[in-house]
């Protein structure tokens, strides 16, 4: 019977191994392709381009001018949404924010070490830009700094979640436009009275080495995810609610190859772990309209993986954010709304470090006004914003602020089978003028089906981008790298952005819905880092030369399905697949998307057969993915890292029940229960099976 | 692949039974039971191990479907002479779901529990992490035979996985006493 068993793996191992090699070989063969690409046409934009630069704009103009002007009767079309709710995911054990991105099917995210996240928004960036923005009940917060964005440090409760839309796609939300998707998290009001709410959760990763830790069998020691505590309290009543929040976590990095990189400039005593404490609140006020406050503040003592140093870096991350917004008529046709926000990161070395700082704060003020009106068949928002940052590194830098006004309009046309929606957007910064336009139309030819459509167009110039390189260029300076380490461009382009997205949906009842679905992407004069990684031996980390490259050219294609049913009230079922592609590229442009996998699919089961009792599912997979700028360092590494990642499959189980009179709620969850060996990043940890369990206790009405 | 043939052939079997049984409101009895439990096969571990007997303790309750139940078990491995590794107590806490029947005086139950085993070294004889706690999935079943009003003698096998880096694959049997009684109200409403 063993012999079978053996037999039996090495078909399904060798299977495996031609399926990777096959994607692999393939996609290496086009990176040559565009290297030779490349040699002859340089960073040019590519020739082939369907949308040059110059016939764009009047297209689209004249999109625009159509919806604005010409269409018969108004409406409140908007683009395709997303939205998971609180349900979904209280019943997927999720506990942290960063655990969000594990339900979302059209966005990839790469972690290297299981917290920080690398997030590329259904083919809008690639995953080095983190382009991705977050907003908060309709207030943008700005996570991102230095190229990177860790949704965990907002100071945000899990419990007060109500749902949050995914927009995979540029999107205009609160007189911001978010041009490569965005996260829209949106709170629930606390019930009215006091109320009071206490979380834990900890997991723990299958592989300790147990007993045989004093065997020569041993292996190393994998530490627990965790633990996480939260705790809230609320007041409510009709005039308004007060909310506060505690929260704090630990992640530990004891993968070897991690733990290893992380010594050389960690020198605490303890094993090296992530530790996060953050606090915040909100209250609101129905009076003279609805106006609400918020504040928050989180520091977590970072670990943090800079590709350009090739290391983790012990930091001290401290993260503010306050803002004040309101509604003079929240529930009018005509209303006038304000926003203003605060938003403060700071970098400074952690204590048990070697000294090294990164030395980098950032200050970010955000104010919005805008006018609504609606009518039943005309809707329009017109609205100024303006966006001031600063930034502050010592004596390298502190910059002059950069101030962006903003003049936005967006309009909306609606009829029984049609509607329509223009937005426009326009800026300057840094004395370079800007532009965002979109159309959204979507027609209902038939009650079951609806064809969408969704164009926009954008010219951003690069001081928006908020990246590590445009802050190197005014003068900041990352630590340990010599002066040629990275090559900067002397001036960034400005970067346009095309995008269409098409949907046809067919939802015969509402216990079914079949859709299908393309996006098509063109990128011209983009900024991309071009690294060249190679092994480091003395702390198994990498010397990075990076090249930052301007005026690059790229496409990227999609292709998508997804089919949602309900057999019965308590059984719900969703199947989505996705194609990307990233056709006739420039070089650098290519070796940024390649770690993006082509084929992604996913099947989502959730049985809630009682109120208090669910069973959720969710089996991923992903293709295979090359890291070309990895090759050398893998090769050189020994093995100890890979720079072709293999196709993998992932089924996570959530069990959930909550008990008495829903006070109390119980989650127990296996991730990765087939135990595949997976990593999402050359540099990354190897997981396996991990066995989580959350308890949640709420008291209130 | 016999082990998971015989756990699915099991859990099978008291599926057939259980069909058509009639079925208690949930959480409406609970079901206290405390018995010895012995590890039984002798695999790799055991070159560096020795099982002791060990002492097992759980509740069980009607579920919406089978039964529900968590517990806990307690082992204690020795070394072998001459002692080239310490010694430890490992603790097991679970919480499982499962089929049962009830055949006249004698009740049939099988199921899965999955749970925490976490090992405490001796770290007098050996400096080092004195403790560690490793995922573990367990299949079992029992047999229960009612001896006198709610009082039950029982007896039971399974079968354990832990998934340290050199898995533990541990057999057990157990037996002992139990004893059902009607949930406390309070009680009742905590669980529904």
């Amino acid at each position: 019977m063993k012999v079978s068993v053996q037999q039996v793996a090495g078909r399904r191992s060798g299977r495996c191994f031609c399926f990777v090699f096959r994607h692999s070989r393939s996609r290496r063969a086009t990176a040559r392709q565009y290297r030779s690409h490349q040699h002859r046409w340089g960073n040019l934009p590519s020739p082939l381009s369907p949308f040059p630069t110059s016939s764009c704009c009047p297209f689209l103009a004249f999109l625009l001018l159509l919806a604005w002007f010409s269409l018969p009767i108004p409406s409140h079309a908007q683009p395709y949404t997303h939205f998971l709710t609180a349900d979904e995911i209280q019943q997927a054990g999720i506990t942290r924010l960063g655990d969000l991105f594990r339900l979302i099917d059209d966005w990839e995210t790469v972690s290297i070490d299981g917290y920080h996240h690398d997030v590329a928004a259904h083919g809008l960036a690639p995953l080095q830009t983190s382009r991705w923005m977050l907003f908060v009940d309709g207030q943008p917060v700005d996570l991102a700094l230095l190229g990177t964005s860790n949704l965990n440090v907002l100071p945000l409760s899990m419990s007060a979640i109500d749902r949050v839309a995914v927009y995979s796609h540029p999107v205009l939300i609160a007189g911001v436009f978010a041009p490569a998707g965005a996260l829209h998290i949106h709170t629930t009001p606390p019930a009215r009275g006091y109320s009071a709410q206490g979380q834990f959760s900890a997991a723990n990763q299958v592989n300790d080495p147990g007993p045989y830790r004093y065997t020569r069998f041993a292996s190393p020691n994998i530490d627990r995810i965790g633990p996480t505590y939260e705790a809230a309290l609320a007041l409510a009543d009709s005039a308004g609610h007060l909310r506060a929040h505690l929260g704090m976590d630990q992640h530990h990095a004891t993968d070897e190859r991690i733990e290893t990189r992380v010594r050389t400039l960690y020198q605490g005593t303890a094993s090296p772990r992530l530790l996060l404490a953050k606090a915040g609140g909100d209250a609101t006020l129905h009076r003279l309209g609805r106006h609400r406050m918020y504040g928050g503040h989180a520091r977590l003592q970072d670990l943090r993986f800079i590709e350009a140093i090739g290391l983790e870096v012990p930091t001290d991350h401290r993260f503010t954010f306050a803002g004040i917004q309101g509604d003079a008529a929240p529930e009018g046709s005509n209303t006038f709304r304000y926003r203003v926000s605060y938003t403060s990161s700071d970098l400074d070395p952690r204590q048990s470090s070697t000294g090294i700082d990164l030395n980098f704060r950032q200050d970010r003020i955000r104010a919005n006004a805008e006018a609504y009106f609606s009518t039943p068949s005309v809707n329009g928002t017109i609205g100024l914003s303006a966006d001031h940052q600063r930034s502050f590194a010592g004596p390298f830098l502190t910059s002059n602020p950069l101030f962006i006004p903003h003049f936005y309009g967006q309009v909306g046309v609606r009829s029984s089978a049609f509607s329509a929606q223009a937005t426009t957007d326009g800026f300057i910064a840094a004395g370079k003028a800007g532009y965002t336009a979109q159309v959204v139309v979507r027609a209902h030819p038939t009650e079951a089906h609806t064809l969408s459509l969704t164009s926009s167009a954008m010219r951003h110039p690069y001081a928006t981008e908020n990246s590590l390189w445009f802050w190197m260029q005014q003068g900041y300076r990352l630590p340990m790298l010599a002066d040629d380490a990275v090559q900067l461009p002397d001036t960034f382009a400005q970067a346009q952005t095309y995008t269409v997205d098409a949907r046809w949906t067919y939802a015969p009842t509402n216990n079914v819905a079949l859709s299908f679905s393309g996006a098509y992407r063109r990128f011209l004069s983009h900024t991309l880092a071009d690294y060249r990684l190679t092994f480091d031996s003395t702390t198994t980390g990498f010397q990075t030369q990076t090249h930052v490259r301007t005026f690059l050219a790229g496409q990227t294609v999609q292709l998508g399905a997804m089919l949602r049913w309900r057999w019965h009230p308590s059984l719900e079922q969703r199947l989505t697949y996705r194609y990307l592609r990233t056709p006739q590229v420039d070089l650098a442009f290519f070796n940024a998307w390649a770690p993006l996998p082509w084929h992604r699919a996913s099947y989502m089961v959730r049985f809630v057969p009682l109120d208090r009792l669910s069973l959720y599912a969710r089996l991923t997979y992903r293709s295979a993915t090359p890291w070309l700028l990895f090759q050398q360092a893998a090769r050189d590494s020994g093995g100890l890292y890979e720079d072709d990642l293999p196709p993998r499959w992932l089924l996570d189980v959530t069990v959930q029940k909550r008990f008495w009179k829903n006070h109390l709620r119980t989650s127990f969850s296996l991730r990765n229960v087939l135990n595949e060996r997976e990593r999402q990043h050359p540099a990354g940890a190897v997981s396996h099976m991990v066995f989580h369990v959350a308890l949640e206790m709420y008291f209130g009405h | 692949m016999v082990r998971r043939g015989f756990c699915i052939g099991a859990l099978l079997l008291v599926a057939t039974l259980a069909h058509a049984q009639e079925r208690p409101h949930p959480f409406e009895t609970l079901e206290f039971r405390l018995g010895g439990t012995q590890n039984v096969n002798t695999n790799f571990l055991h070159t560096f191990w020795q099982q002791g007997v060990g002492l097992e303790g759980g509740l069980t309750t009607p579920f919406y479907l089978g039964y529900a139940e968590v517990g806990g078990a307690v082992h204690r491995y020795g070394v072998t002479e001459p002692p080239q590794v310490p010694g430890f107590d490992a603790l097991l806490l679970y919480a499982g779901w499962g089929l049962h029947a009830n055949l006249g005086r004698l009740r049939l139950e099988g199921g899965l529990r999955v749970g925490n085993y976490r090992m405490t070294f001796n770290e007098q004889t050996f400096a080092g992490v004195r403790t560690e706690s490793e995922l573990a999935l367990m299949g079992h079943g029992r047999l229960a035979l009612r001896i006198v009003g709610p009082v039950s003698l029982y007896a039971s096998g399974g079968y354990q996985k832990v998934y340290t880096f050199v898995r533990m694959n541990l057999w057990y049997t157990s037996a002992g006493l139990s004893y059902r009684f009607q949930t406390p109200g309070w009680l009742e409403t905590v669980l529904r």
